[in-house]
């Protein structure tokens, strides 16, 4: 929306050459991967590594667009225990599997919401806010599971995290269609303007009489519901819920969208971007899982490509 | 007196092959204030720059007492004695007034360890010296806006400033201090300092300036002893052309009531306040600070917490509780901080143009680009804003055209009452004078327009019909021709139970 005529030329050539260099990480991954890690360039590999990222990829839509209004929810990957431990119990339960997976998706909206309330009502600071709700749900998936891990659920609910239609995993489809659905509320709809207006000043946008609380509310329910939407697909996939469900996925997504290219202080950014990152970070886990490198050395290799990447932004 | 100090003589200055200066003069005189005046653009800041050592110049000489000059960085120009004063202020609010004007001065330690009496001592003598009443041991943040400005040029003096540099010392002040200002810049011209004075309020450069330049696109287009020159001499050499009519009102038919407030309080400075406007009216607010005047607009548009009364918009009441509710009931307002309330600088002029409207543009909340554009289009042509295009940042436009989106903005949601909060603050005098010929064309035009100013000429220029505001309450009324100056400003002054008051 801010590119056309004279800034486009300039805009592109600042794009290009971020995603020059993301698109050139992937690449080098490949490469990487593909000569050290065995079966790393096999077609179920491949389809492995999209469904790994399916979930982590419908959290990163909302997460960028609250980054993008310069807020942030660090209780994301709380929300994905609450919401996956709700529904696995439903049915284990034995309750219908459309019902289960309703009340998951209720339970994002609600802890969502509150999150939305206590930002935009209460203003007081995002970071602060999720960093109390998150261990707050967490301390709330100990209690719901009593430290036991929820399985055994019906065979029809596998579908969603293992089946595939037309040879891609459900999942990568689902992701699909909300990346778009989302680069089109972004770029399209006033909604996406909203978002932007108040990511670059808050001020003005309330001065333009916008109901600045009522976006930031409506931000964080959505991501809420997008949370518990990937939860769902996780259980499914992992055929278990357990009270450490969904753990340091913030980090991992936000870690994500700063390689992207979003501003970590709102405004500026592009969902294209966060989507390569969710890309690298996802190929990366996979590789070197493959390759049998513990998690630890996972995190090193990357927070170095974070600070990299970041400083790749100031240069 | 009057011996000669600095001159800048042909300077240039090109910044990647665009010049922003061409062949600038100026001449500084010891103990006499130099008015530095042009349009935004017109290199006031690009030559102050250079005097300061920031800018190096490409072309042209300076000398100073005699001797040509080339200042590599600022700290050379402020060791040379050339001093500049910004409009934010350089001080660190935490610390204390003679911390703040000793900082990093070797001569107020011994053995490494800084003197704390001597520094205070003398930190207190120059304050005292320029007429300052706090003291230096106090913090600056409870400093008022005027002492923390006081604090400045004491700063500058303790650094042996011979040339001082005042960059629109006014425009933090209330007016109420200006005067107070005018003294210690007397006193400063009785030490033999020689001062730039850098501003786009005439008034006050006629009342304070001994001589005066007028840049103009990077060139010295005028140069004048300010007894010899008139305030419309200045503006048309300002703008290259001559004005004959600054403030180009025209009658417009004045209908009926369009919006009426009662009993309007902000719980705060704003008491009592009952006024309507009418159709095709523009009705001034006058008042010094903490008067109500620039409160009073805020209320009105849903800003303040706890703000009440009662609103009547065509006869049917609304309430105004938020600036959602507000911009629903047909008020639009221009907010006097064009940074912080008015624009996104970092964002195209489209998207800022089209903020307050946009979801009336759209078609189940997706945007109808191309009665966007045609919106966007019909605006920028209507308004004569100048730009690259409308995908231009608005950081990149001049404060005039900045001010042009921010009223744009406003005007596509169609409203029926505008309300103007200073709209011409930081906006050069061209500028100026297409916005108030638009407010008058709007008037014309059927619209009611409440306009508040801290420039009383903008006032008397503009209004049909001023309310003197004093302590929250309407404390006089005059009708358009009543009303000069001087009754405005002792209105203004006045108690409101000495007058006779009312609406």
């Amino acid at each position: 929306m801010v590119q056309q005529s004279s800034s486009h030329a300039k805009m592109l050539c600042v794009l290009k050459s971020r995603y020059t260099l993301l698109i050139g990480i992937i690449a080098l991954e490949f490469l990487l991967f593909g000569f050290l890690a065995p079966y790393f360039l096999t077609l179920g590999n491949i389809l492995n590594i999209l469904r790994q990222i399916s979930e982590i990829g419908m959290i990163s839509i909302p997460l960028t667009f609250l980054l993008l209004s310069g807020h942030m929810d660090l209780s994301v990957g709380s929300i994905v225990g609450v919401c996956g431990i709700t529904c696995g119990m439903l049915l284990r339960a034995g309750q219908p599997v459309v019902l289960a997976i309703l009340a998951g998706i209720a339970a994002g909206a609600v802890v969502g919401f509150i999150n939305g309330v206590i930002v935009g009502k209460l203003k007081i600071q995002a970071v602060v806010v999720t960093i109390g709700t998150q261990v707050m749900f967490r301390g709330l998936c100990y209690i719901m599971t009593s430290g036991r891990a929820v399985s055994g659920y019906p065979l029809s609910f596998y579908v969603l995290g293992g089946g595939d239609i037309l040879g891609l995993p459900i999942s990568v489809l689902v992701l699909g269609l909300c990346y778009v659905g989302a680069w089109f509320v972004l770029e399209r709809t006033y909604f996406g303007r909203y978002i932007l207006a108040i990511g670059n000043n808050q001020n003005t946008t309330r001065y333009s009489g916008i109901r600045v609380d009522r976006v930031k509310i409506l931000l964080f329910t959505f991501c809420g519901i997008m949370t518990a939407v990937a939860s769902i697909f996780l259980i499914s996939r992992l055929s278990s819920a357990e009270a450490t469900l969904g753990s340091g996925y913030e980090l991992d997504i936000i870690t994500a969208a700063l390689i992207g290219g979003i501003d970590i202080n709102g405004g500026s950014g592009k969902l294209q971007g966060t989507f390569l990152g969710i890309l690298i970070i996802g190929i990366l886990r996979n590789g070197l899982n493959l390759m049998g490198l513990s998690v630890i050395y996972q995190s090193i290799i990357l927070g170095v490509l974070l600070l990299v990447a970041v400083a790749k932004r100031k240069g | 007196m009057g011996e000669t100090i600095l001159e800048m003589q042909h300077i240039a200055k090109a910044f990647s092959g665009v010049y922003a200066l061409k062949d600038a003069q100026l001449t500084l005189q010891k103990g006499r204030v130099m008015a530095l005046v042009g349009e935004n653009g017109a290199g006031k800041s690009t030559l102050m720059r250079i005097l300061t050592g920031i800018y190096d110049h490409d072309g042209g000489t300076i000398l100073y007492k005699g001797q040509p000059v080339h200042f590599k960085n600022a700290m050379q120009a402020r060791d040379a004695g050339i001093a500049i004063i910004h409009q934010e202020f350089n001080l660190f609010p935490n610390l204390t007034v003679a911390e703040n004007i000793f900082l990093g001065d070797k001569s107020v330690q011994s053995h490494g360890l800084v003197d704390w009496q001597a520094m205070n001592r003398r930190a207190q003598e120059l304050v005292d010296s320029i007429g300052g009443t706090f003291s230096v041991e106090e913090k600056v943040q409870e400093l008022s806006v005027q002492n923390q400005q006081v604090v400045e040029i004491v700063k500058a003096l303790a650094a042996n400033a011979e040339v001082l540099i005042m960059d629109e010392p006014t425009s933090a002040l209330p007016e109420s201090e200006v005067q107070h200002l005018f003294r210690t810049i007397r006193g400063l011209k009785a030490r033999g300092v020689a001062i730039v004075y850098v501003s786009h309020r005439l008034n006050e450069i006629f009342e304070i300036c001994d001589d005066i330049t007028v840049l103009r696109d990077g060139v010295t287009a005028f140069l004048s002893e300010v007894g010899a020159t008139t305030q419309q001499e200045v503006v048309a050499q300002m703008i290259g052309k001559e004005v004959t009519v600054l403030y180009p009102k025209q009658d417009a038919e004045i209908g009926g009531v369009v919006f009426e407030a009662r009993h309007l309080s902000d719980g705060d400075t704003v008491k009592d306040l009952s006024f309507c406007v009418h159709k095709g009216e523009i009705l001034g607010l006058y008042g010094l600070v903490g008067s109500g005047a620039t409160e009073c607009p805020e209320a009105l548009f849903g800003l303040v917490r706890g703000a009440h009364g009662t609103f009547l918009m065509d006869g049917r009441e609304i309430s105004l509780h938020s600036p959602a509710q507000a911009v629903a009931n047909r008020i639009a307002y221009v907010p006097p901080d064009r940074h912080r309330q008015g624009i996104i600088r970092q964002l195209s002029i489209r998207f800022n143009l089209t903020l307050a409207v946009v979801r009336r543009l759209c078609t189940r909340s997706v945007i109808r680009r191309k009665d966007e554009q045609a919106t966007v289009d019909d605006y920028i042509r209507k308004l004569r804003v100048k730009c690259a295009g409308d995908s231009q940042k608005v950081t990149f436009l001049s404060g005039g055209n900045q001010q042009k989106v921010v009223i744009a903005k406003w005007l596509a949601t169609n409203p029926a009452l505008l309300i103007l909060n200073d709209p011409t603050r930081g906006v050069d005098v061209g500028a100026k004078a297409e916005i108030y010929s638009l407010i008058s064309e709007l008037a014309c035009a059927g619209m009611a327009i409440v306009i508040t100013s801290s420039e009383i000429s903008e006032i008397l220029g503009m209004s049909d019909r001023i309310l003197v505001l004093n302590e929250g309450v309407v404390s006089r009324e005059f009708l358009r021709g009543q009303a000069d100056q001087k009754s405005l400003l002792s209105a203004a002054l006045m108690r409101p139970d000495e007058t006779q008051g009312g609406v």
